[in-house]
């Protein structure tokens, strides 16, 4: 052999031996250049490693697993441009391409359900149960701080899963925080476990919470909070939707999914004792309804003026905000013209004269509007932006009327029902002012109706149930109920009664759905009605009307509950509802 | 700016100190001419023309820097259009300075976020948008996996080489080279005057159900320009931008050297105004639009010893970029196609600004905000020394590099606001002024703007043998880098072996093995290293004897290649810890105070690895009858482990983002093809003509998506950013038609608005019916043609690019009539109307913002195919003989222009700029003198 080629067989060998060296130990040799420098990540055992670092982590609580149905430009709620009024027969949206017109022509589907905060939910669910496993780690920590803490992220786990108990029945019960490793295939639980699951929450989260917080802390979940969570839980769990042996569909062998299978009146005296709770806490949180502000003006200091008495808890998502923001755009927007609520005229004509009797609309129309609005409830006015009406400086006096486009008037394209919504649009929000608003998920008045509504059910039209309601009426300057009326007409009445006062408070779907009344006729299917208003020669200041329809909706009994979203069912854990 | 001046200064003094050091004595050392043989800096064989076609099995295309330098931009990555076949370049913001084009190499092969290629400046990774051609000696794409593998987890994308120039053995050579010329806009958006505005927005009105605003009064006024305070008719384009804008290039090279030492050294200055007019003359507080650079480059390369080499490279730029308004032109562009022509006169009766509450005066903007500079350094250095190691083994070398890589922008912003005012009249006709916005004072700031900079050290080991009839050449490498982008903390890092052998039998067999060994700081540790081996071969089958009969066919050969190459681009760092993160709040307290608050980041996952890629390529090189050469490739690419969520699997209820996981996959493939023809005549007459095309067609194969209720919907099987649209079928041409018609959601419809195909067949127009159709923004196929000839003192060279498949999608102001109250296009005038619904080619006018009919639909997709004429280029050099006289080498005179026109259907608007800054072409005079 040459020496060349020696030469060459030793230099190859030599390469081939140092590549084997290099690929064997590399990752070792030249580990040390890759490791992560020390950075100021936080990691789970930072969050509870002081009291401060987990009031942050509970600010978080707060901040997914609140649920406001004011929209906002957030990626938290997947319906950003309209409140949830516009799918019943409270409203409509203008823009008749938004979400709410899947549910007003039956459109729902598995893979669209219109639920936006599905994904948070369990956000904030997990969120709830990391803070219940490891808040007791915190050193620094007082007691009191680690029960208000347990309390809250009790409350919040329980609020998020009365959220799903309502749109879809029972859900899969989740009470630790899982890991991608952990059995994902988690079943739903039935109903009753699910309300059970709620109710102990709720009983658990009131014990450890406070009456009342520091103002600097308003907006955090109180015993009252928890209890009010508790009666609407019970209220709805003895609905007629769930509260029957007889579901609005049948889901074979797992009717206990969508309802409890059977009637039991019981349910409706723990509904009633549960909001009776809650008004007989009231006094000790200095919790009252507003009453001394007028009969015109109580009902709108409740929406107007956030944080007022009245209110047990409400949303703090959002800040001090323009005319331009999603809340005020959804509900109206006269600056932009942009999108807005109409209120329809059939929820205008739930409205009692102020003498407690129903003021009668004649289907051909007249020519007394100004004489009929001045003679509804005086809540009438505190809600709805109608003909004639204040809405703030800017806009003095709004002309609904046909033919009334004159500057700096709202517009009328789009005004179907010939009202607009006020509700919620404090009227200190002009075109330079910002104003800030808070939806509220709680306040007192709906404990009363809670009450009245449960235990007209469980006891008949008791003297207590009547109390309750006529407190609520009181103070809008309306008489109280007439005595004698059997448990339907009470039950006719209160349904009334709390579909006028908790209006455009997204109440009226669940409401809705739980006393099974969609499908009749104006409510969730059928017609829709509006006015067209005329303004009459000088000089008479009085306007004439025309009712008209201008929609027709359509209702599909599998709506009474949500279809879990296909992409779900299909990972195989979920039962989908009935219908779906 | 006073330290920007004191840092030009010290680039100039530099510049001069290099080249009085050239003058001094040389031929100390026996030079070896082959250590600077460019493709060394990247330790491979790859890159020089003489060696492409016998002794590689790669598919890589290649570009002279001289051939790009009739492309006048201000950034180097637009003058590679068309050039290299399998290379797309997709246009930026096309303003100086804030002008990004993005690369790709062989069309797209991921549908994550990196899908861009490595690009090595000298073998180091670098910033290249500063180069100019004139410092730049080649432009190397690389593509498939036998040429990318050694750049393991960061090659898949292919890589891009750039090389700067070194200087020659030989008598020193000065070139002095001046060009000025003149740019004007390709297109400009066709708005229409203030009477076809209001004649059109009274349509619309009454299209809407509303009473026409304009009464024939004001069309009147409209129309003759009797009235142009309270009629006005601004054109803003034209009172806010130049017709053309100067453009200018300076540049200074001198190259030359001895066996012992080698340099080139250039200065170059290049300014271009941009288009908005001059203010400065006009108002005390504005600056014209500027931008100006200086590019300095010193390569050296030399012996400091009969074994030891070294090559010093150093360049740095400094850009100065001024303009009013703001630091960039965007806002203003977004304003002046936004405002009704009407909407108000450009100054007041009184002489003050007009405006109104919803826009503010681009006029005024521009003589009143205020001074915005920034300014821009990078600086590059790279220090290698080879050494010969014939001692211990004839053959074998050894080099080691260091490189260090530095950019930096700064921003200074003197800013102001000032008062417009709105005008009316009141009942006695006189004028009141409203005012909006305030004088302000000037308000200054400045900050640190991007800042990144890399640090690479390389060192790599060749051998090379002769055998009798064969022969071997190895090579082994060893990378580390780190890069360091301001505002991402921890630098990434990389970390690796690499290695090639090549073994070639008889001239005829080659076979090459090469591989990467790369490790990124982005992973777990266990988790971090990745081997990407490829393996090539290639046959020569022209050198076989049976060949030597075909006389026409001077050379074959065939080449295949196999390898799995990694990405890492756009992969999230450090997924594989669980974290928090601070984030936006919730509003405790009755004082509305915000808190902030944690949020759970991302669930970790511990195996996350980069992408890979199986890549195979087929190629043949030819050569005919001396002249023409054919490089042919066809490849296919299957990419894996694309991270994606798997949204199909885990259940909602974990609460969580779902860990990111490797397994989303893509498949492309393609072909490229090179035609090249090249004719010698007597002395140096010399005709040409260069062809290329590449086509790559991608398909998504898995990428976990959420099942859709219909098949169409999927992504999966289709391209990558496939358009989702509504299919237009036309307008509705009455009541009639609307009511047998599937019902449309987004808005009530009328006559004359667009028809949508219900694609599901459900009776209703909505989300779902969104359908696959149309291209995307990059083009499937781009291909480049180039000629030219040299005939005695004259000569001529003519450059075409184009693009296929392609689709753009015309939407925003420029294109949708009175959109968020702006204004209207000429493409509106072809309307629907009940007169015209047999020709109408645009949907009834609307005032507002028409949810049906600016849907993203099919409507508003346009061919986006394009040929353009690129460069053109006429040169007339002196004759030797006078120039030589005094002293001169050469003279040449030459036009060039550059984007002289384009061939597309779309007509209205460039293809590739759709609104703001427009496309430009420019026309220069130029001189080149030699000595």
């Amino acid at each position: 052999m040459k020496t060349k080629d020696v030469e060459f067989i030793i230099v190859f060998i030599s390469i081939v031996w140092l590549c084997f060296i290099f690929t064997t130990s590399c990752e070792d040799l030249m580990g040390d250049f890759l490791e992560k420098a020390p950075g100021i990540d936080v990691t789970i055992d930072t969050i509870f490693s002081t009291q401060r670092n987990a009031e942050t982590f509970i600010v978080g609580l707060y901040r997914d697993g609140m649920h406001t149905d004011l929209p906002k430009w957030d990626d938290r709620d997947g319906r950003r441009d309209a409140i949830y009024a516009c799918v019943t027969d409270e409203a409509e949206n203008v823009a008749t391409w938004y979400w709410c017109q899947n549910y007003n022509r039956a459109a729902l589907t598995p893979y669209w359900n219109g639920d936006g905060r599905r994904w948070w939910r369990w956000r904030a669910i997990r969120y709830a149960n990391i803070l219940l496993e490891n808040i007791d780690k915190v050193p620094d920590a007082d007691t009191e701080f680690i029960r208000q803490a347990k309390g809250q992220a009790l409350f919040i786990r329980a609020l998020n899963y009365f959220e799903m108990l309502k749109r879809y029945g029972g859900v899969p019960i989740v009470k630790k925080a899982l890991d991608a490793t952990d059995e994902l295939k988690i079943p739903r639980s039935s109903f009753g476990e699910v309300v059970n699951f709620i109710v102990s929450d709720c009983d658990s989260a009131a014990l450890l919470l406070p009456n009342r917080w520091p103002s600097t802390f308003t907006g955090k979940a109180t015993k009252g909070a928890a209890l009010m969570l508790k009666s609407r839980t019970l209220l709805y769990a003895a609905s007629p939707l769930f509260n029957t042996n007889k579901p609005y569909l049948d889901l074979p062998g797992h009717n206990d999914l969508i309802g409890y299978g059977n009637y039991d009146k019981i349910r409706w005296q723990k509904a009633a004792d549960a909001a009776k709770d809650v008004i007989n806490w009231a006094p000790s949180a200095n919790c009252f309804l507003i009453a001394d502000k007028g009969i015109y003006e109580n009902y709108r200091y409740v929406w107007e003026m956030p944080d007022n008495e009245e209110i047990i808890l409400s949303s703090k998502l959002t800040g001090v905000d323009g005319y331009w923001c999603m809340a005020f755009k959804s509900i109206n927007n006269f600056y932009l013209a942009e999108a807005g609520t109409t209120v329809t005229q059939n929820f205008v004509q739930k409205y009692e004269k102020l003498d407690g009797t129903p003021q009668v609309w004649d289907s051909e129309g007249g020519d007394n509007l100004s004489e009929i609005y001045a003679g509804l409830d005086p809540r009438f006015s505190q809600t709805i932006a109608y003909n004639g009406s204040y809405w703030n400086v800017d806009f003095p006096v709004l002309n609904l009327y046909q033919g009334a486009v004159a500057p700096n008037q709202p517009p009328l394209l789009g005004c179907f029902g010939g009202y607009w919504l006020h509700k919620w649009v404090p009227r200190s929000l002009t075109r330079t002012t910002p104003a800030y608003q808070n939806w509220y998920l709680f306040r007192l008045a709906e404990a009363y109706l809670n009450y009245a509504e449960a235990l007209n059910e469980a006891e008949g039209p008791v003297l207590e149930a009547y109390e309750a309601v006529n407190i609520i009426r009181r103070r809008s300057g309306m008489p109280d109920f007439p005595h004698g009326m059997t448990q339907s007409e009470f039950r006719e009445k209160i349904r009334n009664e709390r579909t006028i006062e908790l209006a455009f408070e997204d109440h009226r779907l669940w409401d809705i759905y739980r006393w099974q009344i969609a499908e009749e006729e104006g409510v969730m299917q059928g017609n829709m009605w509006g006015i067209k208003i005329y303004k009459q020669t000088e000089p008479s200041n009085e306007f004439s009307w025309e009712p008209y329809v201008f929609e027709t909706r359509s209702f599909n009994k599998a709506m009474y509950l949500h279809p879990f979203l296909q992409s779900e069912v299909d990972k195989g854990y979920i039962i989908q509802n009935p219908g779906w | 700016m006073k330290r920007a001046l004191l840092l030009k200064i010290h680039v100039l003094i530099l510049f001069f100190i290099n080249i009085y050091c050239f003058a001094i004595p040389q031929n100390i050392f026996d030079f070896d001419n082959d250590t600077v043989d460019i493709v060394k800096n990247e330790g491979r064989n790859i890159g020089s023309e003489e060696k492409f076609m016998s002794e590689l099995n790669s598919s890589i295309a290649t570009v002279k820097g001289d051939e790009l330098r009739m492309h006048f931009s201000t950034n180097f990555g637009n003058t590679l259009k068309g050039k290299l076949a399998g290379l797309t370049v997709i246009n930026g913001e096309g303003e100086s300075g804030v002008d990004y084009p993005s690369f790709y190499i062989r069309g797209i092969s991921t549908f994550n976020s990196g899908r861009s290629p490595l690009v090595l400046v000298d073998g180091v990774e670098c910033f290249y948008d500063q180069l100019i051609p004139e410092e730049v000696e080649s432009v190397t794409l690389l593509k498939d996996a036998s040429a990318t593998a050694i750049f393991g987890s960061r090659g898949a994308n292919g890589v891009i080489l750039i090389t700067t120039k070194q200087g020659k053995e030989g008598a020193r050579k000065v070139t002095f080279k001046a060009q000025y010329g003149i740019e004007t806009p390709m297109r400009l958006p066709d708005f229409l005057p203030s009477y076809d505005y209001a004649l059109f927005f009274n349509e619309a009105l009454v299209n809407d159900g509303y009473e026409p605003q304009y009464s024939e009064n004001d069309l009147a006024a409209y129309k003759n320009g009797s009235d142009p305070f309270f009629h006005p008719n601004v054109d803003w384009y034209d009172q806010t931008l130049k017709d053309a804008a100067p453009i200018s290039k300076y540049n200074l090279a001198v190259s030359g050297g001895s066996n012992i030492i080698n340099y080139f050294v250039l200065l170059n200055i290049l300014n271009r105004e941009g288009l908005l007019k001059k203010t400065t003359n006009l108002s005390d507080f504005s600056s014209n639009s500027n931008y100006t650079r200086y590019n300095v480059r010193t390569n050296i390369n030399a012996n400091i010893s009969k074994k030891i080499f070294v090559d010093f490279k150093l360049g740095a730029t400094i850009t100065d970029k001024s303009n009013p308004v703001d630091f960039n032109t965007q806002s203003l562009f977004d304003l002046i196609s936004s405002i009704p022509p009407n909407a108000f006169p450009v100054y007041n009766p009184n002489h003050t600004y007009g405006g109104n509450q919803m826009f503010s005066n681009p006029w005024g903007d521009m003589l009143e905000k205020g001074f915005y500079t920034s300014n821009t350094r990078t600086f590059q250095s790279l220090l290698k020394l080879s050494c010969d190691l014939d001692v211990l083994s004839k053959g074998l070398s050894a080099s080691a590099l260091i490189a260090f890589n530095d950019k930096f922008t700064g921003y200074s912003s003197k800013y102001r606001t000032y008062r417009r005012f709105s005008i009316k009249k009141d009942e006695a006709g006189e004028i009141i002024y409203i005012p909006f916005g305030d004088d302000t004072s000037l308000t200054s700031s400045e900050w640190v703007g991007d800042q990144w900079w890399n640090f690479t050290v390389q060192a790599n080991i060749n051998y090379k043998k002769t055998f009798a009839n064969s022969s071997f050449a190895g090579l082994l490498g060893y990378n580390l880098d780190t890069y360091t982008i301001s505002g991402n903390n921890l630098p990434f890092k990389h970390i690796g072996l690499n290695g090639c052998f090549n073994y070639t039998y008889d001239e005829k067999y080659i076979g090459e093995f090469s591989f990467g060994y790369m490790g990124a700081n982005y992973y777990k540790k266990g988790h971090r290293f990745g081997l990407f081996p490829a393996l090539s071969l290639g046959w020569i089958v022209s050198n076989e004897n049976f060949f030597h009969e075909i006389d026409y066919l001077n050379y074959l050969k065939l080449r295949i290649s196999y390898g799995i190459v990694g990405n890492d681009f756009g992969i999230p760092r450090y997924m594989y810890e669980p974290y928090y993160a601070y984030t936006s709040s919730y509003y405790f307290g009755t004082s509305n105070t915000s808190m902030s608050s944690f949020v759970e980041g991302r669930l970790p996952n511990p195996n996350l690895s980069w992408e890979n890629e199986k890549q195979l390529n087929f190629g043949a090189d030819l050569e005919i009858l001396n002249n023409l050469k054919i490089n042919f490739d066809i490849f296919n690419k299957n990419r894996y482990n694309i991270l994606v969520e798997p949204n199909q699997d885990v259940p909602q209820f974990l609460g969580m983002t779902l860990p990111l996981q490797n397994i989303g996959k893509v498949n492309n493939k393609g072909f490229e093809l090179c035609l090249g023809y090249k004719k010698h005549t007597n002395n140096s007459n010399l005709f040409y003509a260069d062809f290329n095309v590449g086509y790559s067609k991608n398909k998504i194969l898995y990428n976990a998506e959420v099942i859709k209720p219909f098949e169409y919907q999927n992504r999966s099987g289709r391209m990558i950013d496939q358009p989702f649209v509504l299919e237009s079928i036309g307008f509705f041409n009455d009541q009639e038609e609307i009511n047998n018609s599937p019902k449309q959601v987004f808005e009530t419809v009328k006559p004359g608005d667009i028809k949508y195909k219900d694609q599901n067949n459900d009776g209703i127009i909505d989300q779902n019916d969104f359908y696959p159709c149309g291209f995307t923004y990059i083009p499937e196929v781009n291909f480049g043609f180039s000629t030219g000839f040299k005939y005695k003192n004259v000569d001529f060279d003519i450059f075409f690019q184009g693009a296929l498949n392609r689709t753009v999608y015309l939407s925003g102001k420029n294109y949708h009539a009175f959109q968020n109250n702006g204004k209207i296009t000429g493409l509106a005038k072809a309307r629907w109307t009940p007169e015209t619904s047999e020709v109408a080619t645009y949907p009834r006018l609307s005032a507002h913002n028409n949810n049906n009919n600016y849907q993203y639909s099919s409507f508003w997709q346009k061919n986006g195919n394009f040929l353009k004429l690129r460069d053109l280029e006429f040169g007339y050099s002196l004759s030797k003989s006078i120039v030589h006289k005094i002293g001169i080498q050469n003279v040449r005179f030459y036009i060039v222009g550059s984007n002289i026109f384009s061939l597309d259907e779309l007509k209205i608007s460039d293809p590739e700029k759709l609104s703001g800054y427009p496309a430009m072409k420019s026309f220069s005079l130029g001189t080149n003198i030699q000595f």
